[in-house]
């Protein structure tokens, strides 16, 4: 969690610091090194052919050796003029400034050269910053001249940064709007010859939208273009016919002159301005120009392959990621190139630089953050396990990230042996156990549970897994307890009997995460099955007993019934009755030993009465009255009828026992208050001589004397009191014994009131 | 004693003259007159001859009977303890010594009463009477008799099929009574007379009160009716929901706190203690009986 949010804030700072830098080095278009010299490259492959009508007249080495240094008298231009017009070119552009004015006459004799020539443009370029304030000065050809030809046109040239003259303005001057276009807008020079060619702008003009816009500029191979000195034609020796229909471009190609610029040639060297203008001609008539795409779209291009790898970033490996860098650089190359050949310029600097920042500096910023990491881990897990054997031995000095490799190494085969060491101690502790997960599967079963359960037990939902184990009677209840929360069930612990018949303990424990997330359960089995086998085995010894022990009791009373009551019998029958009530409240205590108790609704008074009715014929034979005042109102409470019964029988019997003939047994019921809670109390009081001081102390304990001393004062009833005290006990009860003051015995039983029944009538 | 048809008559009948269409004169004496003929004579068994007494249509004949009574147990002196008793009463018996005996006897003889120890050689007593409900046809009642106190064991041999049970040892007197009380299911006694009298109790159907040493005690009408109900079946153990389905004709649920309270009242009013000649006894998980003390009266 921790390591995935610092990932994100990472990521997307590399992300944002990667497009603020793509898209600052295009708007400052500080790559133009880079992309220039792609481009030069580039469009190395695809030169334009040279039109064949364009010639050039060149004031060349020769010209100036012919006719002396530069400038000439400007009568010799008014010659050529002269000469040309006789051999009727298509088009003349005279690229010399002639900006200042010369000898008066022969501005003059030019200007009536020039007239003689139908379509004769003339230069004119601007001065940056211009006087007075102005961004430039217009520096047109002097007035004469100016007035002489057909029009003129800028034939200002743009310098790339490395000063390469790669790009051209078709037009000079605020928007390209047609119908105020003389006023605000000059047209190149080349433009305006090719209109007087054509008859109409060029396409590449219309296609403008404004004339800050330049246009990048193809190239002819050098020297592609027809040139003849300027003396050459000056002198006679070009045919007018060779003239004829040419576009003739004149201008100065000598060294010297100055006019001569670096172009992107390949060969790093210079071209005549003239040759510029003719390339820029042959563009023009060719429509050979190449767009640079705008820089909104620019920067949009520019930023998808860096986008993909950032995105990439999340889903690939490393290693895939470098392969599409490598993939996506070579796409960049290829579109660019393609790009050109449909004479749209995409610069791919910008593009690359992103690529090559975003990879190593993702690269960084994540090894770093999973370092910090992996250190805050292992510190944690150092301190959780102090036994970690932390890399003490590492051999001399590593790197950070390695060293925590080796940690991390060292901690993942510390987790692997403890699993190892868990996985051992499961599979092999003595009871069965498994694990489920959240959605019923088992996870994990030891040995012992696999062999009653087979092979591959894991993996296999819960419920088959019981079904292969539990006996089918028993089925219904372990899923029932297992169905249930842990708070819901009544026992933490459900008993049941395997397919072997082997009897389990299952208890249920949660497995909970770090966090106190419920993860699944453990599931242990205890093997009870000598426990149950012995339980089952006492209740056998029990029946035994019961029936036993009782069975030759009752025969003898059977026998004795016949006879007269003679001492001898009726001693006889009195043993054979002790006999038997020993016999009851021994199997008796010994059931409440080992049952649970499960009461019903019992009317308390009428479960006293019957009590003491059943001993009647007992309190008749010695005129005693034993009588019940029963002052509830209908008292139930929750109790187990029979050892109940029983106990108030044993309690009645006592006290008929000890008392003295034709003396009164009183019986009391009475509902009380103890703490708010309510109980019903019994009291039982006899007449006797009542209970000896030193027995009061020890009275319910097991075989507590049975004997009546020769006063008859009761010392303990064996059993019997034990009995009744562990009844009570069960039931949530008390007992109490005491001696009246008027002398006898009395016994004081409390027992909770049952709770009013929903439905009570 | 052999079964014995009756020519097609009229007899008086606790509703007055009732036509028979089929009489049957079956073991015990009874007489069993069944008012539909969709109901199969022969499938009335003295065991659910109650069934029969409820709808009003079975009477008995007056009369009293010499009963055969098979005695299964594996004690000896019991068997002649009990075999007194029975003789005493006018019946003769016949003595088993263990289950497997008895199981024989009963294919091939003809009972009007067993009475079974719980605990025998082979086949126990639980195991006679399971065995019986499918092997023997016409089952005569069986008496258990069992040393097991148990609330369970008892509750358990009754709802098995038993028709009563007798924890050993037991009074003799008492044993005799509660013979008596299954043998007297098909004797004349049941027939309604507007009063009776048991002991020092009269009991006026027609104005529904109890007389007790001429001392009028007053009744409501559900305590009535258990009284008499109790009365009738005195010494026979009555479960629950058949006193609730006689008393209350109801099947439905009544809480079961108000049959406690109504016995509660009936005992507490009657005085029915053993001075008196009489005592209630709740068989727990099962039901209650009225006991007749002979020597109380």
């Amino acid at each position: 969690m921790k390591l995935r949010r610092r990932l994100g804030i990472e990521w997307a700072g590399v992300a944002l610091a990667a497009s603020l830098i793509v898209t600052a080095l295009i708007y400052w278009n500080s790559l133009s090194g880079f992309d220039n010299l792609l481009y030069d490259q580039l469009s190395e492959y695809d030169r334009p052919e040279a039109s064949e009508e364009i010639l050039i007249v060149a004031v060349d080495e020769d010209s100036l050796a012919a006719f002396g240094k530069w400038p000439w008298p400007r009568d010799r231009h008014a010659n050529l003029f002269n000469i040309l017009a006789d051999a009727k070119p298509k088009a003349i552009a005279f690229d010399i400034l002639l900006s200042e004015p010369g000898d008066t006459d022969e501005d003059q004799l030019m200007a009536q050269a020039a007239r003689q020539n139908d379509n004769l443009f003339l230069p004119l370029h601007f001065v940056f910053p211009g006087s007075n304030g102005a961004d430039f000065d217009v520096k047109e050809p002097i007035t004469p001249l100016k007035e002489a030809v057909t029009g003129i046109g800028h034939v200002n040239l743009l310098f790339d940064r490395d000063s390469v003259v790669r790009r051209t303005s078709l037009c000079f001057g605020g928007i390209t709007d047609p119908a105020d276009s003389a006023k605000t807008v000059w047209p190149h020079l080349m433009e305006q010859v090719y209109r007087s060619v054509s008859g109409g702008r060029s396409s590449a003009f219309d296609s403008l939208e404004n004339c800050q816009k330049p246009l990048l500029m193809p190239y002819a191979n050098r020297g592609a273009f027809s040139q003849v000195p300027y003396a050459a034609v000056v002198n006679g020796e070009i045919p007018a016919a060779f003239l004829n229909d040419k576009i003739i471009l004149i201008g100065a190609t000598a060294q010297g002159l100055g006019d001569q610029h670096p172009a992107p040639l390949g060969d790093g060297g210079t071209v005549a301005g003239v040759e510029i203008m003719a390339n820029m001609l042959n563009d023009i008539m060719a429509d050979n120009f190449i767009a640079p795409v705008s820089t909104g779209t620019q920067i949009l291009l520019s930023l998808i392959p860096t986008w993909i790898l950032l995105i990439g970033f999340w889903r690939w490996r490393p290693r895939t990621t470098i392969f599409v860098s490598i993939g996506l650089v070579a796409v960049i190359l290829v579109a660019s190139a393609v790009l050109l050949s449909f004479q749209i310029w995409f610069a791919p600097g910008a593009a690359l630089v992103g690529l090559g920042l975003v990879y190593p500096v993702w690269g960084w910023r994540r090894l770093q953050a999973t370092s910090d990491f992996m250190g805050g881990e292992l510190k944690n897990y150092r301190s959780e396990t102090p036994d970690i054997p932390v890399l003490q031995s590492s051999l001399g000095p590593v790197d950070l990230v390695t060293e925590q490799a080796e940690e991390l190494a060292h901690a993942i085969k510390h987790v692997r042996d403890l699993r190892r060491f868990i996985t051992d101690a499961l599979t092999n502790l003595p009871d069965p156990m498994f694990i489920t997960d959240l959605d019923g599967k088992v996870k994990f079963v030891n040995k012992l549970a696999q062999t009653g359960v087979e092979d591959g037990a894991q993996d296999l939902a819960l419920d088959d897994m019981l079904d292969r184990f539990v006996a089918p009677e028993d089925l219904g209840d372990v899923k029932n307890y297992l169905a249930l929360d842990q708070q819901a069930r009544e026992h933490d612990y459900i008993d049941f009997t395997s397919l072997n018949d082997e009897v389990f303990a299952m208890r249920r424990a949660r497995v909970l995460s770090n966090e106190g997330e419920l993860r699944g359960h453990i599931h242990y089995l205890a093997d009870i099955t000598e426990v149950a086998n012995a339980a089952q085995e006492r209740e056998e010894v029990l029946q035994l007993l019961s029936h036993d022990m009782r069975s030759p009791q009752a025969a003898i009373l059977a026998l004795l019934d016949g006879q007269d009551a003679t001492d001898d019998n009726k001693r006889i029958e009195s043993h054979a009755r002790r006999t038997l009530a020993l016999a009851d409240n021994f199997v008796g205590l010994a059931r409440i030993k080992s049952s649970e108790f499960s009461g019903e609704d019992i009317l308390l008074s009428d479960l006293v009465i019957e009590a003491n009715d059943s001993l009647w014929p007992l309190a008749k034979q010695r005129g005693i009255k034993s009588t019940v005042d029963d002052q509830t109102d209908g008292a139930f409470i929750v109790g187990e009828p029979s050892s109940l019964y029983r106990s108030f029988a044993n309690l009645i019997d006592n006290a008929i026992k000890y008392s003295p003939d034709s003396s009164h047994i009183s019986i009391l019921l009475r509902n009380i208050s103890l703490d708010k809670q309510p109980f019903v109390s019994v009291t039982i009081t006899d007449q006797g001589n009542g209970i000896a001081e030193d027995m009061l102390g020890n009275l319910f304990e097991r075989f507590a004397s049975n004997d009546a001393d020769s006063k008859g004062v009761v010392k303990g009833t064996g059993l019997g009191l034990n009995f009744v005290a562990a009844v009570i006990e069960r039931h949530g009860g008390t007992i109490r014994a005491e001696n009246v003051r008027e002398g006898g015995a009395q016994f004081t039983i409390l027992l909770p009131l049952a709770p009013e029944p929903a439905d009570a009538d | 004693m052999d079964e014995t048809c009756l020519p097609d008559e009229e007899i008086d009948g606790r509703f007055g003259k009732i036509p028979i269409y089929y009489v049957k004169l079956c073991k015990l004496g009874v007489v069993a007159l069944v008012k539909s003929t969709n109901i199969d004579v022969n499938k009335i068994r003295v065991g659910n001859l109650y069934e029969a007494e409820a709808m009003g249509c079975l009477l008995s004949l007056p009369g009293k009977t010499r009963m055969r009574i098979a005695i299964a147990d594996d004690d000896r002196e019991v068997v002649d303890f009990l075999g007194k008793i029975v003789e005493e009463q006018g019946h003769v018996f016949v003595g088993f010594a263990d289950g497997d005996a008895l199981a024989n006897a009963l294919l091939r003889d003809t009972f009007d009463l067993v009475i079974l120890d719980w605990n025998m050689p082979g086949k126990t007593g639980m195991q006679i009477l399971e065995w019986m409900e499918g092997a023997v046809d016409d089952r005569p009642p069986v008496m258990m008799m069992t040393s097991r106190t148990a609330k369970q064991d008892i509750s358990d041999a009754l709802n098995a099929g038993a028709d009563d049970y007798i924890t050993k040892p037991e009074d003799p007197n008492v044993i005799a009574a509660r013979i008596n009380a299954i043998l007297r299911r098909g004797n004349g006694s049941t027939a309604m007379e507007t009063t009776a009298q048991y002991g020092d109790y009269i009991l006026d159907r027609i104005e529904q009160k109890v007389r007790h040493n001429k001392t009028e005690v007053a009744l409501t009408a559900k305590e009535f009716e258990l009284t008499d109900l109790m009365f009738r079946n005195r010494d026979r153990t009555l479960s629950r929901r058949y006193i609730m389905e006689t008393v209350w004709r109801t099947n439905a649920h009544l809480a079961t706190r108000t049959l406690d309270m109504h016995v509660s009242r009936v005992r507490s009013k009657l005085s029915l203690t053993p001075e008196n000649g009489f005592r209630i006894f709740t068989v727990f998980g099962y039901g209650y009986r009225l006991e007749t003390l002979s020597n109380g009266v």
